[in-house]
């Protein structure tokens, strides 16, 4: 199976007849790593020299771009391509009329207005070139993403919610954005204008795969009227104060506080016990440190000792505590910008207060948002570079803002003065200086979606089960630690 | 002239000349080629592919692991206890929805006025889309919000978590699949019942058999062929469900309800297992066709009239 | 059909539990129409709401213009329907000769046709979405429809049906100078009606509601069909249940109208004449 990885064998599946190509298509199945990508790599080169001739003849309106030039053409034939052997044969068979389709899938939850501006500029600024904007929900757009590569049909650009970087990074299915970044780099603010650890976390080896659209962070939702009738002026910001607010707003049918029952939002306990997945040194989960064990059982307590959070409803979504929160049945949750919307529309009553993460051994709270790549075979990387470019300037990430409050990972947007005083916005640009990406460095080994689904049942059995945290999380480590052994 | 005895598998035997049955198999394989040709490409060719694939490692290089991922999947804690109660949901939403549908077909099978009203009410719950389906009783038995605890506490009765508690919420599924099927069962046992003459029936009250003796002896023997289909069926879809943990509960809580067939997709599109996904499809197979092959046995001899 | 009570005093009973199971069974309409009137804002909010206190008929209008609903409609009833009438055509073909002929071999192909009953259609998603790519059938109507021209399902639904039809009614055809299809055509077809009604019934609801294969076969918005199609009034965080319950109405009506016009062919009873 691994002659497969020679472009000898890719040429000759491109030009055999349907039937073959057919044959070589269905074995290349049974690869599932590889998928398509070989095959499609040589069809690729040639459309990007295209593409190179393309942002050479007109003048993008948007102060993003370059001044691009003639000069970008061959520099991207050559290094684009990912592979110096495709890349030779192929710079001057491409079509020279400037024009294509640019097949781009989003998340049906961010298509802002912000961005369908930005996409009529694009093919205004680039006559013949259409953007296919195709909306999937996540799971569904992995899904499709499993099928397109396993098949060598890929989009130009993916907005992906999370993680999926490291782990279709790891299988060389993304395109390096090396090239790109030392030609636009500078001009665009990337990658000095990003808060940090969001080009590390998609940078693997040294090389960075992607750009951070979004940069969300999880923080303390509370209900100001609940909590000053309960004697609380300000919100807990540790946890026995939190414990103490809990309980003095818990009665009758009301919690103080609701648990999600979707597992990434235990990682701000878990963070600011100063618990983590993994160590790097040592390669080994480390989820079972008292710190962990105590940052669960704490959760657990306030479901099952405590009695200030109700049993969350299984259920696929995120919305159970945003609900409760809503019919005024939770006085406090833990959740991020998306919620902001769901609860001045559905409740505009609520006094809504955003509170800072809370603090135990340290302040933090775990960080999340979309990121983009585009997947190694795609048929216009130049084009959906270019796109990248727009879609993360300053000015389009203040507009969504405006628009939908959702926060941005660029350190001059935290900066910047509409942001400071909205006070809503404000503070999530304030959590964004301690906020964390969890899982970042377990990405990196390639086995995250494999133990992604040990953790959750881990949070489930102590959530649901009221397994005592101690058990489940060394259930979790020894089982995680077997896949990471390569079991 | 020679002739060719055969016994087909309702048990008839039948005298047929020779010429005859040849004829007779090469029509059966004329009006069987289109079959052929599309079960071959459409199912037989990525079958086989998909079994290929699941000798190989999902690790990289994707190395031929003979049946290495089929070992593995028996060691496989989580794939068990989802194959567990899988089996414990598919034959319980089958006897259940079985006697439910029999029972509403029976009931509709009588002529009365607003007969086929009812008839495409009952049917609604099959005719919705899982989606709302969904939705509704997610909302309806929310421990906290939902309609249904409210009415118990209006009535007095104790509320349950239903959906919150791992050990209610599989049987909520049941329930919630049952009130789904039932509808469908019903429509296929009306047609099966639609299909024995009445004259039998008549005849039968003539001799003086009374409901219930005509029920064991003339309609339940008759409906043979569709109860035995139902069953099967009912058993083959109910192993594989799907949608109800996709779109209601996520498997949980505490996995709970993680179906098999939603486990496999799981390993598959969400931790990128695809040849061992592929060994795990091919373990269920192999169990629902040793169920299908002992319910066929039982169900052997056909009645013809 | 029975002219009278199936037992004595069958009849006011008969209403009683119908009538509760009825009820029980017209809640997910009920509940889909109202939740379509919903404000936004009332989806958001905590406690479910019953009844909307301003009806937004607006919504149904809202659908079409929010999304191309009309196109969805349009390729959902194109690929629903041509798979349906190739089921109806195919199906009680093949089962009719698992039923009544006698070959070498038969039951080998029967347990391996019902045996693809036993995998998941998504085992054989990825080497069929290869195939179709191989053929250039991606986004394609044809790649929509072609899997599923035929289903063992159908096959041995047909089966069980034709079963029990008496072999004197095809050796009279066939000593009256039949030819063979038109045996089938002629005399088979129309004794099963309740079960081909069944059939195409149950076949257009399946591949009406169909998500996986249009999700990754599709790639424009032009071809989505209408389950792909609603799921872009999904936000990543909340869904914009009140249009999703507009759409889901309207892909209900098709049904119900589809299943009322093959209510007539649950009527009658067979009653075998001129044959003892």
């Amino acid at each position: 199976m691994s002659d497969q990885k020679s472009p000898v064998n890719s040429d000759a599946a491109d030009q055999t007849a349907e039937t073959l190509s057919l044959q070589k298509s269905l074995t290349r199945r049974t690869l599932l790593k590889i998928g398509g990508t070989i095959a499609t790599a040589a069809v690729a080169a040639p459309i990007l020299a295209a593409c190179g001739d393309a942002t050479a003849t007109t003048a993008p309106a948007s102060t993003t771009a370059p001044a691009a030039g003639a000069t970008t053409a061959a520099g991207a034939a050559t290094t684009a391509a990912g592979s110096a052997t495709t890349a030779a044969g192929a710079s001057n068979a491409s079509s020279s009329s400037g024009g294509g389709t640019l097949l781009v899938y989003w998340g049906t939850g961010h298509n802002y207005k912000s961005y369908e501006a930005v996409r009529n500029q694009f093919e205004k600024d680039f006559p013949g070139w259409k953007i296919q904007w195709e909306l999937y929900q996540q799971a569904d757009m992995h899904t499709k993403l499993l099928a397109n590569y396993a098949a060598g049909n890929v989009p130009d650009l993916v907005e992906e919610p999370g993680g999926w970087i490291p782990e279709f990074g790891l299988q060389d299915k993304i395109l390096p954005l090396t090239s790109y970044i030392q030609k636009d780099g500078k001009a665009m603010g990337f990658p000095d204008d990003w808060q940090p650890f969001t080009v590390n976390r998609l940078t693997l080896n040294g090389v960075v795969y992607g750009v951070q659209l979004h940069l969300t962070n999880i923080l303390l939702f509370y209900n100001k009227d609940m909590l000053s009738k309960a004697g609380f002026q300000n919100p807990p910001t540790n946890w026995d104060e939190f414990l103490t607010v809990a309980k003095a707003t818990t009665q009758g049918s009301t919690f103080g506080f609701a648990l999600n029952q979707d597992s990434s939002y235990a990682w701000p306990w878990f963070l600011q016990n100063g618990a983590h997945w993994y160590d790097p040194d040592k390669k080994i989960l480390v989820m079972d440190s008292p710190e962990a064990i105590e940052a669960m059982q704490f959760q657990a307590d306030l479901i099952y000792k405590s009695k200030v959070a109700p049993i969350p409803v299984a259920a696929v979504s995120y919305e159970g505590p945003q609900k409760l929160f809503s019919a005024k049945r939770a006085a406090m949750i833990l959740t991020g910008p998306w919620d902001l919307k769901p609860i001045k529309d559905g409740s505009p009553d609520i006094n809504l207060g955003i509170g800072q993460a809370l603090t135990r051994k340290t302040q933090s709270t775990s960080a999340a948002g979309t990121s983009m790549f585009i997947p190694k075979g795609a048929k216009n990387a130049d084009m959906a570079w270019e796109f990248m470019k727009r879609v993360t300037a300053l000015d389009v990430e203040l507009a969504t803002t405006k628009e939908a409050n959702m926060t941005m990972p660029r350190i001059t947007w935290g900066q910047n003065a509409d942001v400071q005083s909205n006070p809503t916005i404000a503070g999530f640009a304030k959590g964004l200086s301690y906020a964390k990406d969890a899982s970042s460095e377990l990405g990196l080994t390639g086995k995250l979606t494999q133990i992604q689904p040990l953790y959750n049942k881990m949070y489930q059995d102590v959530i649901y089960k009221n397994t005592p945290a101690s058990d489940a999380l060394k259930e979790f480590v020894t089982n995680g630690n077997k896949i990471l052994a390569g079991q | 002239m020679k002739v060719v005895v055969s016994q087909d598998n309702t048990g008839a035997v039948r005298r047929v000349p020779m010429g005859l049955a040849s004829r007779q198999a090469l029509i059966a394989y004329i009006f069987l080629f289109p079959a052929f040709i599309y079960f071959t490409v459409f199912f037989f060719v990525p079958i086989v592919i998909e079994f290929w694939s699941s000798l190989h490692s999902d690790d990289t290089g994707n190395a031929f692991v003979w049946f290495d991922n089929y070992v593995k999947a028996f060691e496989d804690q989580r794939s068990i206890n989802s194959f567990v109660l899988t089996l414990v949901f598919a034959i319980s939403v089958t006897i259940l929805s079985m006697v439910f549908g029999l029972f509403l077909a029976l009931l509709l099978n009588q002529s009365f006025r607003g007969r086929t009203i009812l008839r495409t009410i009952l049917l609604i719950p099959y005719m919705t889309s899982a989606v709302i389906v969904g939705l509704m009783w997610r909302n309806i038995l929310d421990p906290l919000v939902g309609i249904l605890n409210k009415v118990l506490i209006a009535v007095g009765l104790p509320t349950q978590d239903w959906l919150s508690n791992y050990k209610e919420a599989l049987w909520a599924l049941v329930g919630i699949t049952v009130w789904q099927a039932m509808g469908y069962n019903m429509v296929l046992f009306l047609a099966g019942l639609q299909g024995i003459p009445t004259l039998y029936q008549e005849a039968a009250k003539i001799d003086g058999a009374n409901a219930w003796g005509r029920f064991r002896h003339i309609t339940i023997p008759l409906l043979a062929p569709t109860t035995l289909f139902v069953s099967i069926i009912s058993v083959i879809s109910s192993l594989q469900a799907f949608a109800q943990a996709f779109i209601i509960t996520n498997g949980g809580p505490a996995e709970s309800t993680r179906f098999y067939v939603f486990h496999v997709f799981n390993v598959a599109f969400s931790e990128g297992k695809f040849a061992y996904a592929s060994a795990l499809t091919f373990l269920m197979f192999l169990a629902i066709l040793v169920l299908t092959f002992i319910q066929l046995r039982v169900n052997r001899n056909g009645v013809e009239y | 059909m029975f002219k009278e009570s199936l037992f004595p005093g069958a009849k006011p009973l008969t209403y009683l539990i119908l009538g509760i199971l009825a009820l029980l069974a017209i809640m997910p309409f009920i509940y889909m129409v109202l939740l379509s009137l919903q404000t936004e804002a009332e989806t958001f909010a905590g406690d479910p709401v019953l009844i909307p206190s301003d009806p937004q008929f607006g919504n149904y209008l809202d659908i079409w213009q929010k999304a191309p609903f009309a196109r969805f409609f349009l390729n959902s009833a194109i690929v629903a329907g041509v798979i349906t009438l190739s089921h109806l055509f195919f199906d009680p073909l093949a089962g009719y000769v698992f039923a009544k002929f006698q070959f070498r071999f038969k039951n080998v192909f029967f347990l391996l046709i019902l045996g693809t009953l036993m995998i998941p259609f998504f085992v054989r998603m990825i080497p069929l979405y290869s195939m179709m790519a191989g053929f250039g059938w991606l986004n394609t109507y044809q790649g929509l429809i072609t899997p599923f021209l035929m289903s063992a399902y159908g096959i041995f639904l047909m089966r069980q049906f034709i079963q029990p039809l008496p072999f004197e009614l095809i050796d009279a055809a066939r000593i009256d100078g039949s030819s063979e299809f038109g045996i089938y055509a002629r005399i088979i077809l129309p004794q099963i009606k309740p079960a081909l009604a069944t059939l195409g019934l149950f076949t257009f609801v399946t591949h009406w509601d169909e998500f996986l294969w249009p999700l990754i076969v599709v790639n424009t918005t032009e071809m989505r069909t209408m389950t792909t199609g609603l799921t872009l009034f999904n936000q990543e965080y909340y869904n914009q249940w009140q249009y999703m319950a507009a759409g889901s109405t309207v892909l209900f009506i098709p049904i119900l109208l589809l299943f009322l016009f093959t209510q007539r062919y649950f009527v009658e009873g067979i009653a075998l004449t001129g044959l003892k």
